[in-house]
């Protein structure tokens, strides 16, 4: 299996792309449902919390140089017990993955093309997103670079054409909400973003060590988390707390509302690109996560035997993961949860096993230095 | 169902037709083990896209896993 390595700023393209995600389109009404015209405020906090995370994935990461999660689990869980947790990391890999795929192909098949059966998109998607995979890592992250300056100036022209639309009443009153409300805002604009960023535990060994890299990353992480923060606001600014929680996918409503001048309309297919173009990259990430972690777990020799028959897993699953998009709206507490116990819960418990064995191990060397 | 796996399954006989040879000559016993687990695995979960069957959803279970965590956090910040 050969090595591949990529470069700092196409990991830190790769960040940005999956802290934005399929959060361009979801956020808004998660979070407005949690906090309503406070949401702005949640997501404001939730800013400097998820690049927390970040920094704790990133600082983790380190502990264990060049090592995936799957030798991470090895190392300081031991055989049995770290194989049985690197197979709920790759279940829960497949999952989002799946999820990812599914949320373009409901939102194909309710908003653009209803009459086109959700599994020739749920097929279409599958075959792109595994194609991504066996390009290999290099060839997805140069894919970013290509596609990130389209991606920021389509998301720029989004903003800057919605700011005539801005009334500031949407916003009002404000600082209404408990702080548990706010709390739960937080928790679903860190979750989604950037707590499912655990995934990059099998993208850290391949990529290139450099002086700037930390820098890279963060700044990364905080790009994307004004991303979001600044479509939760607009969303609100625009649509207004009511039609933000209502409209599952407020950003396109929101697009749809763009009009200069009479001349300059319906800019909103221009706009589904990129959140095609963000969703593509996570949920190429996670299944690329999932295909190397069998690799790494069994031992295989080359992981591109597996594109077929995971493909195959991916396009089936994405069409019984759910039943439709109320019941993926009503899970939303649960899988914030189930987020946060994959990262930070499991991998603070990992960090601090492997610490304490340091320690010890240090302790045990010294005494037997001073015995000698 | 039965359509599906009929239609599927062509379609896996084919991919595993173009792989298996490749991995048997190698002699990559475990490769050839795992893939055609995961290919019959793919096939059947496929299978239920072609026939419409409809199972209950994996993400039920998530969300009864954490009931309990969220109604206990619901009752201790009094919502």
């Amino acid at each position: 299996m050969e090595k591949q390595v990529i470069g700092t700023r196409q990991f830190a393209i790769l960040v940005l792309f999956f802290i934005i995600g399929d959060m361009l389109w979801f956020l808004p009404s998660f979070m407005v449902e949690a906090v309503e015209q406070d949401a702005w405020i949640s997501a404001l906090i939730g800013v400097p919390v998820g690049m927390l995370a970040a920094w704790f994935l990133f600082h983790f990461a380190n502990q264990f140089p060049n090592m995936s999660l799957v030798e991470i689990n090895w190392t300081v869980l031991g055989k049995w017990l770290g194989s049985a947790l690197t197979i709920i990391y790759l279940l829960s890999f497949f999952t989002v993955s799946v999820v990812q795929i599914r949320q373009v192909s409901d939102f194909i098949t309710s908003q653009m093309m209803t009459e086109t059966p959700l599994r020739a998109i749920n097929m279409l998607m599958t075959i792109i997103v595994m194609i991504g995979v066996w390009s290999g890592l290099q060839t997805f992250a140069r894919t970013g670079e290509i596609f990130i300056m389209l991606f920021a100036f389509m998301f720029l022209l989004l903003i800057i054409l919605l700011m005539p639309q801005i009334k500031v009443d949407n916003i009002l009153p404000m600082m209404r909400h408990s702080f548990s409300s706010f709390a739960q805002g937080v928790v679903y604009f860190v979750s989604y973003s950037f707590l499912e960023m655990y995934v990059f535990l099998m993208i850290f060994p391949y990529v290139k060590r450099s002086s700037h890299l930390f820098r890279d990353y963060m700044l990364s992480a905080l790009l994307g988390g004004v991303a979001i923060f600044l479509i939760v606001t607009t969303s609100l600014l625009v649509l207004g707390p009511f039609l933000s929680r209502f409209h599952l996918f407020a950003t396109y409503i929101l697009a749809k509302k763009i009009s200069i001048g009479g001349f300059l309309d319906r800019l909103e297919a221009i706009l589904v690109v990129n959140f095609i173009l963000s969703t593509y990259f996570k949920a190429t990430l996670f299944a690329y996560g999932f295909v190397m972690g069998i690799t790494r777990l069994l031992k295989l020799k080359d992981y591109r035997i597996l594109i077929v028959p995971v493909g195959f897993m991916i396009f089936g699953y994405s069409y019984i993961v759910y039943p439709n998009l109320v019941v993926l709206n009503n899970v939303t507490p649960a899988w914030s949860l189930w987020d946060m116990t994959h990262n930070p819960i499991i991998l603070l418990l990992i960090y601090i096993i492997h610490k304490l064995r340091s320690t010890n191990r240090n302790r045990h060397k010294s005494e037997s230095s001073e015995e000698a | 169902m039965l359509k599906g796996l009929l239609l599927f399954g062509v379609f896996a006989a084919a991919a595993a037709a173009w792989e298996l040879p490749k991995l048997m000559k190698k002699r990559w016993r475990k490769e050839t083990v795992v893939y055609l687990l995961l290919l019959i695995t793919g096939v059947i979960m496929s299978s239920y896209v072609v026939s419409l069957v409809r199972i209950a959803s994996p993400l039920y279970l998530i969300e009864t896993v954490y009931r309990p965590v969220i109604r206990w956090v619901s009752h201790m910040v009094g919502r």
